[in-house]
């Protein structure tokens, strides 16, 4: 499946009826709602929601209430090829599906653990009764292993949201266990959105050449993802010129990230409190979203290969090392025979910078550790890109040009940079 | 009538004595197994037997010597039989050894004597007197002190051998000592290196201005100590050559060709698997110092025989004689003498040998006692060091590789940096250096047991004629 089919796969999900993943362990309505048939409706009130690289929790109605089923559980996950790990999520992947509903709606969701250890899980901004808020210990006894439990409340706002554990929180959230919570305004956004996008932020500590995430490490994490991917594998957003689109990110990673757009100014428009009065809508560029906060940020589609990045540099790297020595400025020509004849295949790397590190590992001649991801890499049509982690491209085309995720945009011609043989002499500087 | 029967007692008289004086050292002289073995090897190509000057002139290339290439101890030992000064004495004492039991065959030579006596009327012929005077004990102990004579060269030739095990085993270990000290210092230079790069490296950052003084200082530091640590296993080197040297009898520029690094420990050893019992029995039939002690209870046990024989025998003489009168009448004389045994009866002699068999018994327990306890240290540091060296080698130093291979790869990465790096290499020469000790103990180990059950110089005698 490519990312184009990924999208559309997503895409066709919306609104629909059941996942079939949703095993229950008895023959109950949690079977039936398992059981039940996907069947794709248009009669939303509303945009969906696409959450690159992952999906929308699919639901059912049942006397006038929303019915889902979360399965908290193991998953196979990969970062980008090249970067497997065992993490804990829902429903087969992680984030978790993306809950959509409307302001109003009655919800039923049932919990499903199938992890070896008790769980919950909080509905982060939600305004609910406090028994449903799902702190293990305060509001409930934690859900044991096996077990399946049932939270139960009506959606009293709209806004963009998160649901993550809240037993064993560290760990779970360090394992994966999170996802967006999307409730939609009763009476539609003025100005409608034409393509909303759902970004969940996270960081992890998966150390080279293992296979599980480290939930004790604080700060020195390794790969910093947007829906648990990283750059070169995050799917693109894609949209149409002059199109709105709205980009929902939420972070519940340990770390703030500015989130910073390229090509357009946009709105700031909501965030988990809801969609902001008109008002209180400011033009920014970059976005601080803060730990455990979400923004909904809005523009007009303008035609390119626009990036969306955090833009604390080390969080748009893959793994890399912390507290190693600088080399910049670094002559290593005579040592670095030295030290080959003491360690053979050594390369002295970083003199100049770091960008010839992506130019070695596109060469294939420098071996990494074993599931472990380059620091930077992707390919753009004029050469490397030299970006990892939180990165993303906005892909917007006119109308007529090919939607196309892996396509590049054609910039008009006299619209791009160009070389000169020097500058003028009576130019100064 | 006494011209003819006279001239015929004289004459077989003259062929007994010259009977009795042996020409040749008799066969008792000969030498026990392994020094005959080893004494035959060298007379055996004399043009193999070498001159120092010889032996150790530089070869053409790389400064080798001739002759004093020694891939193993084995050959350090055989160039030494064919050359050291130690053995050319020892095998000195062998041959005085032998002369002391063709010595102890040989009978007291008869006396002779002759007078003149004026004539009493001065006139007539002088009066002449000839006598030939032989004791009896020599001929009547000859068998005892023969007997006594073959333990004393038993006695002396295991002293020689014992002394030849001590200078073998000395040389196994100067050896061993040699090489483990050269592949130690080479050791050292990679730990050396390995500072050195890490302060080049050091001096490029700080160059660079990424490095402050105080971190900078660390990497000097290190750099100095690794420095003096080489300057050390240099010493260490020279000192173990020059030791090895000493013992061969070399100058110091005799160079001796040795290789890079000691046999590795063997995968399957039987002397490993021997136990106590098994290398007691063995010392006891072949080292030296043992069999020395039991042999010079024997030599003992001989000596007292000798000394009762000669008490008992009441030491005498016979003497013969002819006598020409004045008046040329020709007169035989016959006589004889013994001592009388009033005062010196032997006591003292056999009192003392009694004292000296005490003596050599408790040396004997003494021996056995010590050898058993030593062959039992020997076994558990040869065992300890076989199962040492075998984890260095087959486990720690491959983990020890694995781990800078896998480093490198995280280098690639920036994961990791160059310090980081080359401290993981210095972790593989100190592993190295390990394995070395490891080593080392098991062949001191090894060569003690040599020496121990005494096979050693049975194994070196064998090896022939010492090309």
């Amino acid at each position: 499946m490519n990312r184009r089919q990924m999208i559309a796969g997503a895409a066709s999900l919306l609104g629909a009826g059941l996942v079939s993943r949703a095993g229950a362990q008895t023959p109950t309505a949690l079977d039936e709602l398992a059981q039940a048939n996907l069947t794709p409706t248009d009669a939303l009130p509303y945009t969906p929601v696409v959450t690159p690289n992952g999906r929308t929790l699919p639901w059912r109605m049942r006397d006038g209430v929303k019915e889902f089923h979360l399965i908290a559980e193991q998953v196979d996950h990969e970062f980008a090829p090249g970067t497997k790990i065992k993490a804990w999520g829902y429903n087969g992947s992680t984030p978790g599906p993306t809950i959509e509903a409307v302001e109003g709606d009655f919800v039923r969701i049932y919990v499903t653990n199938r992890l070896q250890e008790p769980t919950t899980i909080h509905w982060h901004g939600l305004i609910l009764p406090f028994g449903m808020d799902g702190v293990a210990g305060l509001t409930q006894r934690a859900i044991d292993p096996g077990e399946t439990w049932v939270y139960e409340f009506e959606l009293k706002q709209h806004g963009t949201h998160m649901y993550h554990p809240h037993s064993d929180e560290m760990v779970q959230m360090a394992m994966g266990m999170m996802g967006m919570f999307i409730i939609h305004p009763r009476v539609g956004s003025n100005p409608p959105v034409d393509r909303d996008y759902a970004l969940l932020l996270h960081n992890w500590a998966v150390h080279p050449g293992t296979y599980r995430p480290d939930p004790s490490v604080m700060v020195d994490f390794d790969l910093w993802t947007m829906n648990s991917k990283v750059f070169p594998a995050i799917a693109p957003l894609m949209a149409r010129t002059g199109e709105r689109v709205r980009v929902r990110i939420g972070n519940l990673s340990m770390w703030n990230h500015p989130m910073h757009m390229h090509g357009v100014q946009f709105d700031v428009t909501g965030s988990d409190g809801g969609r902001w009065p008109r008002e209180l809508w400011r033009k920014e560029v970059t976005e601080l979203v803060g730990v455990g906060q979400t923004r909904d940020l809005e523009f007009n589609a303008v035609a390119g290969d626009w990036p969306l990045h955090c833009h604390m540099a080390h969080h748009t790297m893959n793994a890399m090392g912390h507290d190693i020595t600088n080399t910049i400025g670094v002559n290593q020509r005579e040592v670095a025979r030295r030290i080959r004849q003491l360690i053979p295949g050594y390369m002295p790397m970083g003199e100049h910078g770091m960008s010839e590190h992506q130019m070695h590992i596109d060469m294939g001649h420098m071996q990494g550790p074993e599931n472990t991801l380059p620091m930077m890499g992707g390919m753009g049509p004029f050469g490397s890109m030299e970006m990892g982690g939180m990165f993303t491209l906005i892909k917007v085309r006119d109308e007529g040009d090919e939607l196309d995720p892996d396509g590049w945009f054609s910039i008009p011609e006299g619209t791009q940079a160009y070389r000169v043989d020097g500058p003028p002499e009576d130019l100064p500087s | 009538m006494i011209n003819s029967q006279s001239r015929g007692y004289a004459l077989l008289l003259i062929l007994f004595l010259a009977g009795c004086s042996s020409l040749e050292p008799p066969s008792d002289a000969a030498l026990m197994p392994p020094l005959a073995a080893i004494v035959a090897g060298i007379n055996a190509d004399p043009e193999f037997i070498v001159s120092s000057e010889q032996a150790t002139e530089p070869a053409s290339n790389d400064g080798a010597n001739v002759g004093l290439e020694w891939p193993d101890p084995r050959q350090a030992q055989r160039w030494a039989i064919a050359n050291a000064p130690r053995v050319s004495h020892m095998i000195a004492e062998l041959q005085s050894s032998q002369a002391e039991i063709w010595n102890a065959s040989m009978l007291e030579n008869p006396g002779f004597e002759l007078s003149f006596l004026e004539p009493e009327a001065g006139s007539g012929r002088w009066q002449l007197e000839a006598g030939l005077e032989l004791g009896l004990a020599d001929w009547l102990t000859r068998s005892v002190r023969l007997d006594r004579a073959r333990a004393v060269h038993l006695v002396n030739q295991l002293d020689v051998l014992d002394d030849l095990t001590e200078y073998l085993h000395q040389i196994r270990q100067a050896w061993l000592n040699a090489v483990a000290s050269r592949q130690q210092m080479a050791v050292h230079d990679g730990l050396y290196q390995t500072a050195f790069a890490m302060l080049e490296f050091a001096q490029q950052v700080q160059a660079a201005g990424n490095l402050n003084e105080l971190d900078f200082l660390v990497y000097e530091t290190e750099h100095a100590r690794q420095q003096r640590a080489l300057q050390a296993a240099r010493l260490e080197a020279d000192i173990a050559i020059s030791e090895l040297q000493s013992l061969l009898g070399l100058m110091p520029d005799e160079l001796p060709v040795l290789p890079d690094s000691l046999p590795k420990v063997p995968e399957s050893d039987k002397q490993s698997l021997m136990d106590v019992g098994q290398a007691m029995n063995l010392a006891e039939q072949f080292q030296p110092r043992m069999r020395l002690l039991d042999e010079a209870l024997n030599q003992q046990l001989a000596a007292e025989r000798l000394i009762k024989r000669q008490v008992g025998l009441l030491d005498g003489a016979v003497k013969v004689g002819v006598e020409r009168e004045t008046n040329s009448e020709r007169r035989l004389a016959l006589g004889g003498s013994i001592e009388l045994p009033l005062f010196d009866r032997g006591h003292a002699h056999l009192a003392d040998i009694k004292a000296q068999r005490s003596s050599l018994q408790a040396q004997i327990e003494q021996a056995r006692t010590e050898t058993r306890h030593t062959i039992s240290q020997a076994l558990m540091s040869k065992r300890s060091a076989t199962e040492l060296a075998r984890q260095v080698d087959a486990e720690d130093l491959p983990r020890h590789q694995r781990m800078l291979e896998l480093a490198l790869q995280e280098y690639n990465f920036m994961l990791r940096d160059t310090f980081s790096l080359l401290t993981l290499r210095e972790q593989v020469f100190d592993a190295q250096l390990e394995y070395v000790a490891h080593t080392l103990a098991y062949w001191k180990a090894e060569s003690l047991l040599l020496k121990l059950t005494g096979i050693d110089t049975d194994d070196v005698a064998e090896t022939g004629d010492f090309q």
